[in-house]
């Protein structure tokens, strides 16, 4: 297993290890793993394993249920129109992650509301502008998903968040983000990591900051990396921003579905900087469109029917991402690895590159002596 | 009382002398071109740069189109005066060994092996004398001087100069042609078989005494010069630090490599310059000699540097392993 440090979603210093799983459906492998937890065995096996012993039914129920209709509502959404899908994975999200929040504590948490409103502006033009309002931090489950899955990010009384932010800070949304919506600058940034001999490197590329007024204000907006990372920036001498690791630094970043890395750029709130995770943001976001599906049909049935800008690709995009990321992150939750499903052969382990010190001392013998030889002969 | 502490006194005050100002815009002028690249070869401070102007004519006749201009007589004063504070401040340090054996102090010199006009200035006139004292004192307290005086005996000072000056740079070429990850192999033999305290070891013992005082002065030198330069002295820490080598102990003392991001004045860094290296998650805190620089600027991936540096212990010593 290589070992990587990962921030995608939860503490800060959590240090990862990559396992990969081999499938060749990944959305179906990672449901039969969560689907482990359905069964009351399971479950019990889990929390002893924590040292919590003879659980109830109640904490046993709100294990499986959960997670069990969470399922259900992830294929009733695949299998749905825009129309309801966005509803129907709300549901289905904020299912699974009261299930495994219940299963990692090994208490029931204490949810009863949303724990965020939304704000439609007047004149509304696009899904984007719509706003969702943190609220309730006691009882909310915004707030309580945060604690677990957020390192705590506190978001209540941070102001308006706009869907536009959220779908701006996912890594595999950037490219359609970016084609979408002309004038906005996304909140994740890609990086290329170059593996030398000696050390990696990590660069981003000048084209990638286009979208950026000031280049050295938003990479000091990102958590962590002015700390962990020296930091070239571009020149007439350096064609792209070069960060290479501090010695005593540790990794930063999130990875995409692709592996590709990025880092994040905190978003900027009643004065504060915050980074909350990936499976808070899609919460959020999901949240509105939930909302604005169900409760706002003036504004969503033209939108599904009607719209000419794109964003409804985009919208759907999103929408397979969560379905498609959320299982795997929560997955990597609760295995403290970062979990990967790959479709490379197993069982073969290949050392034919592998050259000993053995045969290269073999090597150096011979060439000498051809060269001896040559010296003789002349 | 180090010679490592007193020097940094000394350098502080270097920062506040009528003359740092000039001579120091006039060393990086000069170090824009040829003259400078030439006179930094030659590891000797301001002396480079006079021993350039003493001979242009010669090297503007040489092989390669390098065309010196010649030093006005201001500027020529200027490298003279700080020169001459060097030159004061070796003769003071090396003044015990050469009221005791007087052929042995010809080699402690670091401006020896150069033939030029040795001019006579007042240094009071740049700086206070007595500021140099503890620096002196501390020299003067150095255990290698104390092994010279133990060990000097009727033999050895009938050793001619010249033949002092060769053996003391010869041994030290060849320390510095292996590198700081080792000793040459002959000083690894010969430091396990010869039998301490016969007169072999003690004549090891008196060489290396004298070649670790001479390299001492010498960083003493290059340190006021850096001070003349510079606001503070370079330094490799974990804001400019990629990679650390293992410290590498041997017979000689000790080596270290490094690899880091210039991001400032370490782009101006040199072989012969001294500079500190600082790691807490190493446990290092050293004071260093650069023996290799390379500086690569990679306009795709970023500049970077790597360090080939000697330890140096807290009397500046490089050659510390030598004479324990």
């Amino acid at each position: 297993m290589k070992r990587v440090y990962d921030i995608n979603g939860f503490d800060n210093k959590i240090i990862m290890e990559i396992k990969k799983i081999f499938t060749e459906s990944p959305e179906k492998e990672q449901w039969k793993f969560l689907s482990k937890y359905i069964y009351r065995n399971n479950i019990i096996k889990y929390l002893d394993e924590k040292g919590i012993k003879n659980p109830d039914d109640l904490l046993i129920e709100r294990i499986s249920g959960p997670i069990l209709q969470a399922k259900e509502y992830f294929i009733a959404s695949e299998k749905s129109s825009l129309q309801i899908s966005s509803l129907l994975l709300y549901y289905g999200f904020v299912n699974l992650l009261y299930g495994i929040a219940n299963l990692t504590l090994g208490t029931v948490i204490n949810i009863k509301n949303h724990g965020m409103k939304v704000i439609i502006p007047p004149n509304n033009n696009r899904i984007a502008d719509i706003k969702i309002r943190p609220s309730d931090p006691n009882n909310g489950a915004l707030s309580g998903f945060s604690k677990i899955y957020s390192n705590n990010c506190q978001l209540c009384n941070t102001g308006d968040w706009k869907i536009l932010d959220i779908l701006g800070s996912i890594p595999d949304l950037r490219k359609d983000f970016i084609e979408c919506y002309e004038n906005e600058a996304s909140h994740v940034i890609p990086v290329e990591i170059v593996i030398e001999k000696d050390s990696t490197l990590e660069r981003i590329k000048t084209i990638d900051m286009e979208r950026y007024s000031n280049n050295k204000t938003v990479l000091s907006a990102i958590e962590g990396l002015a700390k962990n990372y020296i930091i070239q920036y571009a020149s007439p001498q350096i064609k792209n921003i070069v960060l290479r690791k501090k010695i005593s630094g540790e990794e930063i970043g999130i990875y995409s579905l692709s592996g590709r890395k990025y880092l994040q750029i905190s978003h900027l709130k009643n004065s504060k900087l915050l980074n909350p995770s990936i499976i808070i943001l899609m919460f959020m976001a999901l949240f509105s469109l939930g909302y604005v599906c169900r409760y706002r049909p003036e504004i969503w049935n033209p939108f599904v029917r009607n719209d000419s800008t794109g964003e409804r690709l985009l919208i759907e995009k999103f929408l397979y991402i969560c379905r498609r990321l959320l299982p795997n992150l929560l997955l990597s939750f609760l295995f403290n690895a970062r979990i990967i499903f790959v479709p490379e052969t197993q069982g073969v382990l290949d050392r034919s590159g592998v050259i000993t010190k053995q045969e290269i001392e073999e090597i150096a013998h011979q060439e000498i002596k051809k060269i001896l030889n040559r010296e003789r002969l002349k | 009382m180090s010679i490592n502490s007193e020097i940094f006194n000394i350098c502080k005050e270097i920062k506040n002398i009528e003359i740092r100002k000039p001579t120091r815009e006039l060393v990086i002028k000069l170090n824009r071109d040829e003259f400078g690249y030439i006179a930094r070869q030659q590891m000797v401070q301001f002396l480079g740069y006079i021993i350039v102007d003493m001979k242009r004519e010669k090297i503007d006749k040489g092989p390669l189109p390098v065309k010196i201009d010649s030093l006005s007589d201001n500027e020529r004063d200027l490298l003279k005066k700080a020169h001459c504070l060097l030159v004061y401040l070796n003769e003071q340090c090396i003044y015990p060994v050469k009221e005791y054996i007087p052929n042995a102090s010809y080699a402690l010199d670091p401006f020896s092996q150069f033939s030029y006009p040795r001019d006579t200035f007042n240094i009071d006139k740049i700086i206070k004398r007595n500021i140099l004292n503890s620096l002196i004192s501390a020299f003067h307290s150095n255990k290698l001087i104390n092994n010279i005086k133990k060990i000097s005996n009727d033999i050895l000072k009938k050793i001619p100069s010249e033949k002092y000056l060769g053996v003391t740079l010869a041994l030290i070429k060849r320390i510095e042609k292996q590198g700081i990850c080792g000793a040459p192999e002959d000083f690894t033999e010969m430091m396990f078989k010869i039998m301490p305290g016969s007169k072999l070891d003690n004549f090891s013992k008196h060489i290396f005494s004298i070649m670790g005082l001479r390299k001492i002065l010498n960083n003493i030198n290059q340190l006021i010069y850096q001070a003349f330069l510079y606001e503070d002295l370079t330094e490799l820490n974990e804001d400019n630090l990629i990679k650390i080598g293992q410290l590498n102990s041997n017979q000689i003392g000790e080596g270290l490599t490094a690899k880091i991001v210039p991001l400032g004045q370490e782009l101006f860094s040199t072989l012969g310059d001294i500079l500190f290296v600082r790691s807490d998650k190493y446990k290092l805190k050293k004071y260093c000699l650069i023996e290799g620089i390379s500086t690569n600027m990679d306009s795709e991936f970023g500049w970077t540097q790597e360090y080939k540096l000697r330890v140096m212990d807290e009397d500046l010593n490089p050659f510390f392993g030598l004479v324990k």
